[in-house]
């Protein structure tokens, strides 16, 4: 607390140095003029000055200047620029509605920054993606997907096909903070994987923070996304949404109190059970495969200084083998927000947020014989942030974070034979505190964004708490020591100072070199060892004998622009250390394990790669490539040799071409082309018989690499003609989408893995051992959705 | 959690992920002394069967160890020495009952020079009170008879189990086939002292495939078909059937789409137990179950449960959710410890059931 008051008076201070050099204050909104949705990234330039500034996530601009006649310019990329005389005498607000641009330009939007952000920002390996290019990229099953969408962008990447999740820079999965509006999502995926949590029809804007992750993020060590909802068409209702291969999408939005409150609501329902229940004798039985999510927003302005947003997610899969027999998961989030003008310079954005994941399983046809299981983790948040605009060369950023998880690994009975066993395990629960301070300071040609947050995590009393003796690590650790725990008493506390420092320096008006540095503490692990991750997995809390996961990252980079902005390029390079990473022992058992902790072992990870990354953002054929050179890598006492070894999902090469081709009205073309090296898989280097099974002895973990991974997915998109063939104009827009998904019918290998023979041994004759390697997808895909909004 | 993955891959993505087998090279070792030393308490002979390992791709049977000294002794004092007969096996045969509940047993093994030594303690034993023939309907396998049995782990934690099972007499050894759990249930501290769980008692139901990849029931009852001599036609549940070149064909039942012969349309007649000699349909005998309930040490159990995860490894789309290879755990060290070995050294308390599908334990529970 004592820090929180530190911060105040140093903010005091600025502010009455600023307002002691007599400047005034030019602010507003800046909004899409066809539906009212804030832009977020949009440039306001005071022309005379050659300065000005971009529009936060809210849409709020805030620029201090001298008195005087402006000529003040208003771009988005896709929108025409409004330019305003402006007569500054006195603090101002305008607010601006752009139009979009006449030119083709809004569709061929591939970043919804700036024209030369690229160039011109202090941030580096950040990845913006507007809905709109998302919408274009061949989808799987021709669904389109925000997080499969990410994967072909430099420093992203997964296991292999079909697998749940992504990888940023060599991380793992649960190193990534996934946010919708703000609030964090636990498990992404729909139908293990396949799909992501996001309704691309109420995603407004994607972020990726994959390095120089700014002060106001903490909590994971690898990357941050930051999903926006979009708030809802302010100035008619309209309504969109589709009928895909797997599901059908829905969405109205619209004006509840006219410019003063907006709504969207947009849901989702796979179909395949429906569609199938003629033919499939279970699902008439009460089997049941299926998956929904609704994402509903609303907002109202309450006047001119405030503004308040309330958004929610609620998404679930199901599968059941009968009526009563299965199993099912998802989230649910809520956020409330309020966005509050303390004054022009002064914005305030207030967070409280829920978010929750849970699953269950159920098998048992009877109540004599029956096996239930739930699972959960639910935080509840606190988050005030505040952002000064100092004036054109200097912003402030500050706030803090406050966060309590409840963690119920295993809620869980068996009845056996009538008699009941309860299972459960003890619940969890901790506090997660953090302050934090950011700055961004142009001298020049060089900005800085130096940033310090300081996070504090409590493990909170309730369950058993175990003291685990040392081992030969590698095997489970004994408990030496177990003790009952008051409820809300301090197990143990950890502090971290998690420094922050961006630089940029602008070379010439084309092109700047950028560095940063990043720590991290994470305090949530995602405890898997299968080679993706399952919607079974547990999220664990930081506790007495599981330290924090520590990240550090240094990142350099060289940004370029060509051709008035058309092309951007980029090269990074970056090296990450972490500390505290997890791995298991070998049989590790991750379930109903009240003594897990002695299960994990705990080692150093270390990853360092190379990205370019060439983007072509306007005319009529667009698109990037992007290419990968990496490494990731642990260390963990206990396996191997204690030596340094691949991660499993470690690709020294990723390359990925993405192009898109508008060739008329009617007709838009888009490919990708990738090709990764393979991932690591573990080999044996023998075998040996034991009681009539032959058992394998295992060589170094992940030495052996599949084959290398290619794919190529098509799509072609059909807009309908604006007018009808007889002659009347149509309403809305309506489109159809066409995609093949692995188009030339590559069989990928996911992994190689090693077994005895399936058929039964016969007395006295050698059993054979085989090497398998396994495709997840050996087919084209081919996917067709049609697509509507009016 | 495995059948959870096995619906999910025929459900959602069965036709669209495949395997092969592929030629990968990997790396050799020299081979290293293998102890396979799973004694009971019996008083049959004990084996203690030595090998060498083997590289991965050598499809031959492992060569016997010969010409090592093979010692038990107990806390006690008292020395079972295992005589070797030639060919890697190791025999002791005793007077009486081997093995002595609550005794420590010592393993020396002394070869080329070395001591390779282990112990275990003969834990106490638990009984499989019957088993019975249940019978079953689901959408999934249509009609069909499983097998169950019953025991009750006794009170106190810590009874770890091997349950070794024969049908008609042949041993049931697929990997997949490797039974083990933790008192009543799959592992530590799930259910103490209570009747084994219900997917514990259902363990023993091979699923066996005909000629055709088929799925063929778990289990038939000597009386399920009725033949009427007259005209050929066999009844089988509800359903009718025809014999037809070695082969009981079943008409499909229109409603249901489905066959009422456990999810086949036909069932082959030379599998057991039926054959069909000349045109008379011979029933040759019911099916049978014969169990052994080993109860293992706790680190033996650890061995199974590791051995079945690197034997049976998850198929197709279950790739995804595989766990890392790695090497099985050992209760066996050598006096160097820059020798390696690998083996287990374990005594169980075994109690065996065997049970004819007979009507007196046969369950029409619907």
């Amino acid at each position: 607390m004592k820090k929180f008051y530190l911060t105040a008076l140093f903010v005091g201070l600025i502010t009455f140095f600023a307002q002691s050099q007599e400047k005034l204050t030019l602010s507003g909104y800046v909004k899409d003029a066809e539906n009212g949705e804030t832009l977020i990234g949009a440039t306001v330039l005071i022309k005379e000055l050659g300065s000005g500034n971009i529009t936060n996530v809210y849409g709020f601009y805030s620029i201090t200047v001298p008195p005087g006649q402006y000529s003040v310019d208003y771009r988005y990329v896709g929108y025409e620029t409004i330019t305003k005389e402006i007569n500054l005498i006195a603090n101002q607000r305008i607010d601006v509605e752009l139009g979009a641009g006449s030119q083709q330009l809004q569709e061929v939007v591939v970043s919804a920054r700036a024209e030369d952000a690229n160039v011109s920002e202090v941030s580096m390996s950040t990845q913006e993606m507007d809905i709109k290019t998302i919408e274009k990229i061949p989808a799987f099953l021709g669904e389109v997907d925000v997080i499969k969408s990410i994967q072909l962008l430099p420093g992203v990447s997964s296991v292999g096909e079909g697998a749940s999740g992504f990888n940023v820079r060599g991380g793992s999965v649960g190193q990534n903070l996934i946010l919708l509006d703000e609030a964090p999502v636990y498990n992404s995926s729909h139908l293990l994987g396949f799909f992501s949590v996001f309704n691309p029809d109420a995603v407004k804007d994607v972020k990726l923070y994959k390095g120089g992750i700014p002060a106001q993020y903490g909590g994971r060590i690898s990357s941050v996304l930051d999903v926006r909802m979009k708030e809802g068409n302010s100035k008619r209702l309209a309504v969109s949404g589709g009928v895909g291969t797997i599901f059908s999408r829905l969405a109205v939005e619209g004006p509840l109190i006219k410019d003063k409150a907006s709504f969207i609501i947009a849901g989702r329902r796979s179909y395949a059970d429906v569609l199938f229940k003629p033919f499939a004798e279970p699902l008439r039985d009460g089997a049941k495969l299926y998956f929904y999510d609704l994402t509903m927003k609303t907002n109202y302005t309450i006047n001119d200084k405030n503004r308040v947003f309330l958004s929610g997610y609620l998404g679930r899969d199901v599968f059941l083998f009968d009526g009563s027999q299965g199993f099912s998961w998802g989230n649910k989030t809520a956020t409330l927000r309020w966005n509050h003008l303390f004054n022009d310079q002064l914005f305030s954005n207030l967070t409280f947020l829920i978010s929750d994941y849970d699953y269950s399983l159920k098998f048992g046809e009877d109540e004599e014989d029956l096996f239930e299981w739930n699972s959960n983790i639910k935080s509840y948040q606190f988050k005030p942030e505040l952002s000064y605009f100092i004036n054109t060369n200097s912003e402030l950023k500050f706030g803090g974070d406050v966060i309590m998880y409840r963690f119920i690994p295993a809620e869980a009975r068996g009845v056996s034979v009538g008699e009941e066993v309860n299972i459960s395990l003890d619940e969890q629960k901790a506090l997660e505190s953090s302050i934090f301070l950011g700055l961004e300071q142009k001298m020049g040609n060089l900005t800085v964004q130096p940033g310090l947050r300081l996070s504090n995590f409590n493990y909170l009393g309730g369950p058993t708490i175990f003291t685990y003796g040392d081992t030969i690590p590698g095997i489970k650790k004994p408990v030496i020591d177990e003790r009952e725990s008051e409820d809300g008493e301090i197990i143990e506390s950890y502090y971290n100072l998690e420094p922050r420092l961006a630089l940029k320096y602008q070379l010439d008006p084309v092109s700047s070199v950028k560095a940063s540095y990043n720590r991290m503490a994470q305090y949530l692990h995602l405890i898997s060892n299968t080679t993706a991750s399952n919607p079974l997995d547990l999220w664990m809390p930081t506790t007495n004998n599981l330290k924090p996961q520590i990240g550090h990252q240094i990142a350099v980079g060289y940004f370029r622009n060509f051709k008035d902005n058309a092309y951007e390029a980029s090269i990074e390079i970056y090296g990450k250390h972490n500390e505290n990473q997890i791995d298991y022992i070998d049989g590790a058992v991750l379930f109903f394990n009240e003594e897990l902790e002695g299960e994990l072992l705990s080692g150093t990870g270390r990853a360092y790669g190379l990205e370019l990354y060439v983007k072509k953002k306007e005319g009529k054929f667009t698109g990037w490539v992007s290419y990968t050179l990496g490494r990731s890598e642990l260390k963990v006492d206990g396996i191997g040799n204690n030596d340094w070894y691949p991660t499993r999902f470690d690709q020294l090469h990723n390359l990925t071409f993405a192009a898109f081709y508008e060739l008329n009205e009617s007709w838009t073309f888009s490919s990708n082309l990738s090709a990764i090296s393979g991932t690591p898989f573990t080999s044996p280097n023998g075998r040996y018989e034991i009681q009539g099974y032959v058992a394998p002895t295992v060589d170094t973990r992940n030495a052996g690499r599949i084959p290398v991974t290619h794919r190529l997915d098509l799509s072609a998109t059909w807009t309908f003609k604006k007018i009808k063939p007889n002659g009347k104009e149509r309403k809305g827009e309506q489109s159809m989408i066409f995609t093949a998904y692995n188009a030339y019918f590559r069989k990928n290998p996911f992994t190689i893995y090693f077994r005895q023979q399936k058929d039964r041994p016969e007395e006295g004759e050698p059993i054979q051992t085989e090497a398998v390697q396994v495709s997840i997808f050996a087919a084209i895909i081919p996917g067709i959705s049609y697509n509507f909004k009016f | 959690m495995k059948s959870i993955y096995i619906y999910l891959t025929v459900l959602v993505l069965g036709l669209i992920s495949c395997e092969s087998i592929v030629d990968v090279k990997v790396n050799e070792t020299d081979p290293y002394l293998v102890v396979d030393a799973w004694l009971t308490r019996s008083p049959e002979p004990q084996t203690i069967r030595l090998t060498t390992t083997q590289p991965y791709y050598d499809n031959e049977l492992a060569s016997g160890v010969t010409g090592a000294e093979v010692i038990i002794t107990d806390s006690y004092g008292n020395e079972f020495v295992f005589e070797s007969d030639g060919s890697g096996n190791y025999i002791y045969t005793p007077t009486d009952t081997f093995g002595v509940v609550g005794n420590s047993y010592f393993l020396t093994v002394t070869y080329d020079g070395h001591d390779y030594t282990s112990s275990t303690v003969l834990p106490r034993g638990t009984a499989i009170d019957s088993i019975n023939f249940t019978y079953e309907k689901n959408v999934f396998e249509g009609e069909y008879f499983y097998s169950q049995f019953f025991g009750r782990d006794p009170i106190g934690e810590g009874d770890t189990y091997w349950l070794k099972t024969w049908k008609n007499g042949q041993y049931l050894n697929r990997p997949s086939e490797l039974f083990y759990f933790y008192d009543a249930s799959f592992s530590e501290g799930n259910g103490d002292g209570i009747p084994f769980i219900f997917p514990l008692r259902v363990l023993a139901n091979p699923y066996e495939q005909d000629i055709n990849g088929n799925a063929f029931p778990y289990f038939w009852p000597a009386d399920t078909f009725k033949i009427n001599p007259d005209n050929n036609k066999v009844t089988l549940f509800d359903s009718e059937g025809e014999v037809k070149d070695g082969k009981i064909e079943f008409t499909l039942d229109e409603t249901r789409k489905n066959p009422a012969s456990g999810g086949l349309s036909s069932i082959p007649l030379d599998g057991n137990p039926y054959s069909l000699v000349g045109d008379t349909m011979v029933v040759k005998g019911m099916d049978s179950l014969y169990l052994e309930l080993h109860t293992v040490s706790n680190d033996a159990w650890f061995f199974l449960y590791r051995l079945q995860q690197e034997t049976d490894r998850p198929e197709g789309f279950g790739a995804l959710f595989a766990t890392p290879p790695a090497n099985l755990p050992t209760n066996i060290t050598c006096d160097d410890p820059d020798i390696p070995v690998v083996g287990f050294f374990d005594i169980s308390n075994v109690s065996s059931l065997g049970q004819k599908f007979t009507p007196e334990v046969t369950r029409y529970d619907e």
